[in-house]
């Protein structure tokens, strides 16, 4: 079963890992969409739901500009969505307590899809190497086959991101999840709200429109106070 | 090549299929040069032969990088040019100029209205449905951000053959950086009302007095602080968790 899972998880962070940068982009890798996929996929869609909303705005505001490479929330959706669905049920744990622990180790676990990412890229260099040698010399066939190789690239790259988080992260949650489940419990709640506050604070930290933070507050104070009126 | 000297219909639509996969070949080199290339590669078989198709291919070799989406128009009207040069037409720049001087400014146009703009806005309406609970929340985001998207890529590509430069002042025409702008406010709007609905959940979840909640606004104040002072947002995070479980812990 475990294989089964992860083999099916494994595939979704190759589709998501290609649309993030290869593929079309059609935002099948940010993690409110790739989460609640890979969750619906394992049997759990909502815990895919329940981590896709604590990601989401962490690195949205992070602009994939020229060469800067964000760091890797596709894998990190993935990964924390196979974690939490194979865990909860592995430990009878509180799914929300779950998420919120599979999202905190594999945030720093995800920084290593920044060197598969560039390693990908590394790889096309190459491949635009020879490509320019192959026309200069008259051989116009190879494009296709340089051009397309590049998603097998970005695909292998995803995929081995999804894997060092799923390795280091089972070994994580066997070994320590019984020492925090106490405190998780306590503190999930909190956190659950945490996460999409401080994205939101990333977010208002990068728009730089002059009166965004004034912006904010109007409407933050304004809601809440419509909230409890009502 | 037809009597026209147009570029046919199977052609066109290879292409435009073709730009979905722009970035595939990415690289520090040279940037998108492959995928330029890889896109516009049937329409420069039909058109050239021998040493003028090679000439062809090595002209798009050159370095290229813009965003992604805005990467239609200026294919439709490379094409266009393209087609202009094997009929021995002038116009008033010629393929490479064009491309060259307009990358740049279409890629930072794509960077604000997309990335800055269209996601942030995308992804806090589809958190709303999230945070109902409703699965339909990814079909959402994806629906909301992709018609804008396709929009540019696909509509914009078939402008830009028609018109030709004449795109140019056709894109000039939609204001996208006061778009952006507009866009940025409204998501901000949404956030607010966001985060509230959430600092709104937690009271209620933790039969906290309402009155905490609105500590949560100097709060997030703080954190944009520490964001424009170069603070990450993994440290962030971390720091948080840890504060939360010293504060329950003890």
């Amino acid at each position: 079963m475990f294989l089964f899972e992860l083999i099916a998880a494994a595939l979704i962070s190759i589709i998501a890992g290609i649309d993030r940068t290869a593929g079309p982009q059609i935002m099948l890798s940010r993690p409110l969409v790739a989460a609640p996929l890979t969750g619906l996929v394992l049997g759990n869609g909502m815990i895919g739901l329940e981590v896709g909303v604590l990601l989401e705005l962490i690195w949205l505001a992070w602009v994939p500009a020229g060469a800067s490479i964000p760091p890797d929330d596709t894998q990190i959706a993935v990964g924390a969505t196979f974690l939490s669905v194979v865990f909860t049920e592995y430990w009878k744990a509180d799914p929300t307590a779950m998420a919120v622990f599979a999202v905190l180790i594999s945030c720093p676990l995800g920084r290593i899809g920044v060197f598969f990412d560039r390693l990908a890229r590394g790889y096309n260099d190459r491949g635009n190497s020879r490509l320019l040698r192959s026309v200069k010399n008259g051989v116009l066939e190879e494009v296709e086959g340089v051009h397309l190789l590049g998603l097998l690239y970005f695909g292998l790259s995803s995929v081995l991101s999804f894997l060092v988080i799923v390795l280091a992260g089972t070994v994580i949650l066997l070994n320590f999840y019984p020492l925090v489940e106490k405190l998780l419990l306590m503190g999930s709640n909190f956190l659950k709200t945490a996460f999409p506050l401080i994205g939101a604070a990333t977010i208002i930290g990068t728009i730089r429109l002059g009166h965004t933070v004034t912006l904010f507050l109007v409407s933050f104070m304004s809601t809440l106070l419509l909230l409890w009126y009502f | 090549m037809n009597d026209t000297g147009r570029l046919p219909a199977s052609i066109l639509f290879r292409t435009m299929c073709r730009c979905l996969l722009l970035q595939a070949s990415w690289n520090f080199g040279r940037l998108q040069n492959i995928g330029f290339l890889f896109a516009m590669a049937p329409a420069l078989r039909w058109l050239y032969q021998d040493d003028d198709l090679e000439m062809a291919f090595a002209r798009h070799l050159e370095k290229f990088n813009t965003h992604p989406y805005m990467a239609g128009p200026i294919l439709g009207v490379s094409l266009e040019l393209e087609e202009k040069r094997r009929a021995g037409e002038e116009d008033l720049v010629d393929v490479e100029n064009f491309k060259t001087m307009t990358m740049a400014p279409y890629g930072a146009m794509g960077d604000a209205f997309f990335w800055g703009g269209m996601r942030p806005l995308a992804a806090v309406i589809a958190l709303f449905f999230a945070l109902y609970g409703s699965l339909l929340a990814p079909l959402v985001f994806v629906l909301v951000f992709n018609v804008p998207h396709f929009w540019c890529r696909l509509v914009w590509f078939w402008k830009g053959y028609r018109q030709g430069l004449g795109m140019v002042r056709t894109i000039q025409g939609w204001g996208f950086p006061d778009l952006a702008i507009r866009i940025k406010e409204t998501t901000v709007i949404l956030l607010g009302g966001m985060c509230a609905y959430l600092v709104f959940l937690l009271t209620g979840e933790e039969g906290m007095p309402m009155v905490y909640g609105l500590l949560a606004a100097p709060l997030i104040c703080a954190g944009v602080f520490m964001v424009r002072k170069g603070c990450s947002s993994l440290a962030l995070l971390i720091s948080v968790a840890l504060m939360v479980f010293l504060s329950v812990g003890l």
